[in-house]
């Protein structure tokens, strides 16, 4: 047991080096960085500071980030798959399952890593605004949190295409169309759709929505998380 | 099976099927193959060995009786097993210590820097540890493979095609390590179509013709079962007089192909062969025959193959 536990470490510290080598992380960040801030300047020009501008930041960043964790399982997995070096991590004792695991911990660690990064900057912003309330930064956490668990379905969904197809450039595309295609559909979603118990199925064909209606959203967000987490938390375990 | 044969068993195979959907690639395979031989694992595309041997590397499910060193090796303990598959992938973008390390890490090893360093040198790669996998040959990147291989100091080493795409001197090379990596004392499993690569090396021969074993013993014994009957290839301009050759005493079978006659003669019947050459002569047909080595044994399985 211990063994794997090791063996799981190993695979997890590979794959967050390479990440970490590869300096995509540190675009990443760069990227959504300079969104949120760019959002957050342009929208204070014309509201002088606005809790909205944040929400815009958001729905930028997650776009990216979305983008990304759909290329981190298509990483993790479907490039393995593709060049078959995952053959060999298959060889090990309890090769699957150790390697499933490892990898599937160094993503939700990259993701969960991204989104504390929106979390913080999210705060500064709103320092830069001088609006700092312990209330709003609670209810920015939520959406983090809820943003994150959208990312986590994503990459889900991105392992399942790569084991299927076993190719990279397949997950990849078809998460960031997905990501791109529920962008600009977001202002298509009517309102009404959001209010009935239809939500559940909005908030993960169309994560943009938890955000474009935010409002509402609000009042439900203890009970989106339940339907939320099944998502990922299946996906994983059914793989 | 007796006590003494069952200790020196490397590899036992009983009753082995492996389907695909509807496609039954393994029939019923029974092999055996004693502690430290290098055994040969041919047959033609098709014939199942890749399916085989990812069988009994763990990367396949099956149905039937798999047992890899009796006694040695516990449940589903793989690390006394060296895999190296027909197209193994590597990291292009890590050194050859790197790699190593890796999966040194992934073994559980101790002393990892010692035991990399000596199966680089075993190899022939350790000047070139340094360098980018994607700068390796193909031949250096199999090495590669093997080293990571013998990482474990595996009992069973077991390769997969490891010379396809190998110009002949790298084969040459690559053939000789084994050898040396062998040496009695690690038995190895190399699949490959082409026979007449490892002749030099294996002293232990499967022949798997569609998925079921046509022969599985040391080589001289394959090339005995072979010489029981051989067959002359004739290359013919007037394929209608082959059937008189069916008169001379010896001939057993005719094959006919589109310019040429395969003969398949008894060997227990004396100077078939010199009654066969004085009708050709004869005759005036013209006719070639294919040499007698081992490639010439795995002709005789797989006939024109």
């Amino acid at each position: 047991m211990n063994d794997n536990f090791l063996r799981i470490y190993f695979i997890f510290k590979q794959a967050i080096k390479d990440e970490v080598q590869d300096h995509s992380l540190f675009l990443l960040v760069l990227i959504i960085f300079g969104i949120s801030i760019a959002c957050g300047d342009v929208f204070d020009l014309f509201t002088k500071g606005d809790f909205f501008a944040i929400f815009i930041g958001f729905i930028f960043s997650y776009m990216i980030l979305m983008i990304y964790s759909g290329y981190l399982g298509s990483k993790l997995f479907g490039s393995e798959f593709e060049a078959k070096t995952i053959q060999n991590l298959f060889m090990l004792n309890d090769g699957k399952k150790v390697t499933f695991i490892g990898k599937i911990l160094a993503g939700i660690f990259l993701i969960a890593f991204i989104n504390l990064i929106i979390l913080g900057q999210s705060i500064i912003l709103y320092h830069y605004w001088g609006k700092v309330s312990w209330y709003k930064i609670m209810w920015i956490s939520n959406y983090v949190l809820l943003g994150f668990i959208v990312c986590l379905f994503v990459f889900s969904l991105s392992i399942f295409i790569s084991i299927v197809s076993k190719k990279k450039t397949l997950p990849m595309l078809a998460t960031s169309i997905y990501a791109v295609v529920s962008f600009f559909s977001m202002t298509a979603i009517p309102r009404p759709l959001v209010e009935d118990n239809l939500r559940y199925i909005v908030s993960i064909l169309f994560p943009y929505a938890i955000f474009f209606y935010a409002d509402m959203y609000h009042q439900y967000l203890g009970e989106m998380y339940n339907l939320l987490l099944v998502f990922p938390i299946f996906l994983t375990f059914f793989l | 099976m007796d006590k003494q044969r069952k200790e020196k068993t490397a590899l036992r195979v009983e009753n082995l099927n492996k389907y695909y959907g509807s496609l039954h690639a393994l029939k019923d395979v029974s092999l055996y193959i004693p502690r430290g031989k290098v055994a040969g694992l041919v047959g033609p595309n098709c014939a199942g060995k890749t399916t085989l041997i990812k069988c009994v590397a763990g990367l396949l499910k099956y149905q039937g009786e798999l047992e890899i060193l009796e006694g040695d090796v516990e449940g589903s303990d793989t690390s006394m097993i060296g895999y190296l598959g027909e197209d193994e992938g590597y990291y292009l973008q890590s050194t050859g210590e790197q790699y190593l390390r890796y999966f040194s890490e992934l073994y559980l090893l101790d002393n990892k820097k010692d035991k990399i360093d000596q199966k680089l040198k075993t190899v022939g790669l350790y000047n070139k540890r340094s360098e980018k996998i994607k700068n390796y040959s193909n031949g250096m990147r199999k090495r590669l493979g093997i080293a990571r291989c013998l990482l474990t100091d595996p009992s069973l080493l077991i390769l997969d095609e490891p010379l396809a795409g190998l110009d002949p001197i790298i084969k040459q090379d690559l053939m000789s390590l084994i050898s040396n990596i062998s040496k009695g004392k690690r038995s190895v499993l190399i699949s490959t179509h082409q026979l007449r690569d490892i002749e030099d090396v294996c002293n232990w021969l499967i022949v798997l013709k569609e998925g079921e074993v046509a022969y599985n013993g040391s080589p001289i014994g394959a090339m005995d079962v072979v010489r029981r009957s051989k067959e002359i290839v004739v290359n013919i301009s007037d394929i209608d007089r082959v059937h008189e050759m069916k008169s001379i005493e010896g001939v057993l079978d005719i094959e006919v192909d589109d310019t040429s006659v395969k003969l398949v003669l008894d060997t227990n019947i004396p100077h078939v062969e010199k009654d066969i050459f004085k009708w050709l002569l004869k005759e005036e047909i013209e006719f070639s025959t294919a040499n007698n080595s081992l490639d010439k044994t795995y002709r005789g399985f797989f006939g024109h193959e």
